[in-house]
C-alpha cells in the first residue's frame, strides 16, 4: 500500500473510533481496602460481606434460594469473609407488616442492596435491606423475611421480634 | 504506594530475571515476558503452598520467592539485563502506582471484578481454596486475583492492571518489529488505531484478567508464527511459549481453550518434535489441571477422580496429539479448525436460532454501533484479514486470528449454553463476549500493522 492510503485508511479508522468515545476510565475516590470498596458500591453480593464485617459471631436462616423465593447470599462469601452457619429455608412472609412496623424497620436498617433473585417480573434484582437493633452486641441472628413483593429484609432476632 | 512500588517492582524484576536467565535479551520483550514468567512463578508457589496447606504464608513466602529469583539471575551472569531491565521497570511501575494510587484513576467496579476483588481477598488471607469450588468462582479465573492479592494487608495491589496494560504495549512493539521491516510507521499507525478505541483504553484500569491474556496470547502467537516461519523452534522460544500457554489456561475458564487454538500454529507443522509437541500441549493442560485441583472445582469433583489422577489423566488425554497415527491430521489442524468452527457456528445459528437471535442483534449494536466502545477495530478486522489472507506471505496469520475470533464467539455460546440454551450475550461494554475481544487487543495491533507495512519480514 502507499503510504498516502495508509495514513487515509488509519485516519479513518482513528476518526471512527473517536466517535465512540466516552470517558472510558474516570477518577474515583473509592477505597483500596476491598470489603470497604464492596459494601461503599453496594454490589448486589455484598450482604455476606457486610454481616461478617459488623459481627464477630453469627448465624442467618431463611435466606432461601435466588432461582426460587429468596435472594442471592453466595456461599463462597459466607465462607470466604466469616464462615458462619446459614439455613436455606425460604423467607419468612412478613408482607403483613404494620406502617409502624415498617417505620421501626427503617429507622434501624444499616444497609440497603439489590441483589439476585427470580420473583421480579421486571428484572432480575430485588431490594434487600439488613436492620438490627442498636442492643445487639457482637453476637446476631438475622432472619430472611419478604416485606414486599419483591422486596426482602435480613432483620435481626431481637428487632424481629418488636416488628412482629 | 510505597508498599505496592515496591512488591511490584520487586515481582516485575523476579520476572525478568527469569526470563533472563531462560536467554531472553531484548528490553521491549523482557518486561511483558517477565511479566508472564512472575505470573506463572506465582501460580506455580501458591499451588505448591495449597498443597501443604500452608497458604496463610503465601505472600511471605512470595517476598523470599522472587528475591531468591533476582539472586539465582545475578549467580548466572544476568547482572548487566536486569539493571537494563530494572532502569524500565522503576519508571513503568511508578507511572502506574501514580495513576491509581495518587491520581485514583479507574475503570468501572461491578459485577465480575467485584467477585474478582473478594477472590483476591480470599487468596490473600489464606483462606480454604476448596471455597472456590463452584461456578462462579472458576468463571474468574485464577492467575489473575491471585496477582491482585498480592497488594497491602486488605487490599488489592491496585496498579497491577496499569503495568499489565504497558507490559502490553511492549508487547504488541516487539510482535509487530518480527513480522515487518517498516516498524516505525506500522506501529505507530497500529497503536494509533489501538490506543482510539475507548474499550482498550478502559481494559487498562479494569479488574479483570482480559489483558493478562491479551498479553500471553500476543507472546504465544507472535513465538509460534516466527518459529513456523523459521520452522524451527528453539529452547528459549519453547519455554516462552509455554509459559504463554500456562498463563492463558489459568487465567480465564475458557483459558484451556484458547490455548489450545494459540498452540496449533506450531503443534500443526511437520517440523515440530514429538517432545516439543508434548511440551507445548502439557503446559496448558497440567496448569489448568493444577487450577481445577487448587479450587477443588466441581468440574473434578463431577468425575469423583482423585485429583492427581484427573490432571494426569488431563495431561495425557493431551499428550495424544503427538501420537505419530494422528500426523496426517495434525498436519491439517488449521484449516480442519477452520471448518470445524465455522461449521459449528452455523449449526448453532440454525438450531439455536430463537435463543440467539437477541444475542445477533445485540453484537451488531456492540460492534457495528459503538455500544461495545470498540469503535471500528472489530468491522475493520474481517476486511484487514481478508487482506492479509491474499498476501502471499500472511495465510497463516490472517488464518489463526480468524480461529481466534470464530473461536472467541463459540466459547461464548457454550459458556453461556453451561446454564441453559446457548446466548450470545447483550448489549453494552461490559457484555462478557464483547471484553472477551480484549484477549485479542495486542493480535489486533499486529494484524493492522502488518497490514499497512508493505514490507513483510514473513518468508511462509
Amino acid at each position: 500500500m502507499s503510504k498516502w492510503l495508509i495514513a487515509a485508511v488509519a485516519a479513518v479508522m482513528v476518526i471512527a473510533n473517536l466517535f465512540s468515545f466516552s470517558a472510558p476510565i474516570t477518577k474515583t475516590s473509592q477505597p483500596f481496602d476491598v470489603t470497604e470498596l464492596l459494601m461503599s458500591q453496594n454490589w448486589q453480593e455484598s450482604a455476606p460481606l457486610f454481616l461478617a464485617e459488623n459481627f464477630a459471631d453469627l448465624e442467618v436462616s431463611n435466606v432461601g434460594s435466588e432461582q426460587e423465593l429468596g435472594f442471592s447470599f453466595q456461599r463462597e462469601l459466607v465462607s470466604g469473609f466469616g464462615d458462619y452457619q446459614v439455613n436455606r429455608d425460604a423467607p419468612l412472609d412478613l408482607t403483613d407488616l404494620s406502617a409502624e412496623s415498617l417505620e421501626l424497620l427503617d429507622e434501624n436498617t444499616k444497609y440497603e442492596l439489590e441483589p439476585f433473585c427470580a420473583i421480579n417480573p421486571e428484572g432480575k434484582y430485588c431490594d434487600l435491606v439488613i436492620a438490627w437493633d442498636e442492643d445487639v452486641g457482637q453476637t446476631a441472628s438475622f432472619i430472611g423475611v419478604l416485606i414486599d413483593d419483591y422486596r426482602f429484609a435480613l432483620i435481626e432476632r431481637e428487632l424481629l421480634e418488636k416488628l412482629s | 504506594m510505597i508498599y505496592e512500588f515496591l512488591m511490584l517492582s520487586i515481582t516485575l524484576l523476579a520476572g525478568v530475571s527469569l526470563a533472563a536467565v531462560t536467554g531472553i535479551r531484548q528490553l521491549p520483550l523482557l518486561i511483558p515476558a517477565g511479566v508472564l514468567f512472575a505470573v506463572v512463578l506465582r501460580t506455580a508457589s501458591f499451588s505448591l503452598l495449597n498443597l501443604f496447606d500452608v497458604l496463610s504464608i503465601n505472600i511471605t513466602v512470595w517476598f523470599l520467592l522472587t528475591l531468591l529469583m533476582i539472586v539465582y539471575a545475578v549467580i548466572r551472569g544476568k547482572l548487566f539485563i536486569q539493571l537494563k531491565a530494572l532502569a524500565l521497570i522503576v519508571p513503568i511501575v511508578l507511572v502506574s502506582v501514580v495513576i491509581t494510587r495518587v491520581e485514583r484513576w479507574s475503570s468501572p467496579v461491578y459485577g465480575d471484578p467485584s467477585w474478582i476483588l473478594t477472590m483476591s481477598e480470599m487468596m490473600q488471607s489464606g483462606v480454604d481454596m476448596e471455597t472456590l469450588n463452584g461456578r462462579v468462582s472458576i468463571k474468574r479465573g485464577f492467575a489473575f486475583p491471585l496477582m491482585l492479592s498480592l497488594g497491602p494487608t486488605g487490599e488489592y495491589l491496585s496498579a497491577f492492571p496499569a503495568v499489565l496494560f504497558i507490559s502490553l504495549i511492549f508487547a504488541s512493539y516487539w510482535a509487530i518489529t518480527r513480522f515487518t521491516s517498516r516498524h516505525n510507521l506500522a506501529l505507530l499507525l497500529a497503536l494509533a488505531v489501538m490506543l482510539t478505541t475507548p474499550i482498550v483504553i478502559r481494559s487498562s484500569l479494569y479488574l479483570n484478567g482480559h489483558v493478562l491474556m491479551a498479553l500471553a496470547v500476543v507472546i504465544g502467537l507472535a513465538v509460534g508464527l516466527e518459529a513456523a516461519n523459521e520452522k524451527t523452534l528453539s529452547s528459549q522460544r519453547l519455554i516462552l511459549l509455554m509459559v504463554s500457554l500456562s498463563v492463558i489456561s489459568t487465567t480465564r475458564a475458557e483459558g484451556i481453550a484458547v490455548a489450545a487454538l494459540v498452540a496449533l500454529t506450531v503443534i500443526s507443522a511437520n517440523w515440530i518434535s514429538r517432545k516439543q509437541i508434548m511440551l507445548t500441549v502439557s503446559s496448558a493442560t497440567f496448569s489448568f489441571g493444577i487450577w481445577l485441583s487448587v479450587y477443588n472445582s466441581y468440574i473434578l469433583n463431577s468425575t469423583g477422580i482423585y485429583w492427581v489422577l484427573f490432571v494426569l489423566i488431563l495431561v495425557g488425554l493431551g499428550l495424544l496429539v503427538a501420537a505419530k497415527p494422528l500426523d496426517p491430521i495434525r498436519f491439517r489442524l488449521i484449516p480442519l479448525a477452520i471448518i470445524a468452527e465455522l461449521v459449528v457456528l452455523v449449526a448453532a445459528l440454525v438450531i439455536f436460532r430463537e435463543d440467539l437471535l437477541g444475542g445477533v442483534q445485540a453484537q451488531f449494536e456492540n460492534l457495528v454501533l459503538g455500544e461495545g466502545l470498540w469503535g471500528i477495530v472489530i468491522i475493520a478486522m474481517p476486511i484487514l484479514l481478508g487482506y492479509l489472507y491474499f498476501q502471499k506471505d500472511q495465510k497463516r496469520l490472517a488464518s489463526m486470528v480468524f480461529i481466534l475470533m470464530l473461536g472467541n464467539v463459540i466459547l461464548k455460546m457454550v459458556d453461556g449454553g453451561q446454564f441453559g440454551e446457548p446466548t450470545l450475550g447483550r448489549v453494552g461494554w461490559a457484555d462478557s463476549l464483547n471484553r472477551m475481544w480484549l484477549h485479542l487487543t495486542g493480535v489486533f495491533a499486529m494484524v493492522i500493522a502488518i497490514s499497512f507495512s508493505s514490507k513483510p519480514k514473513i518468508n511462509s
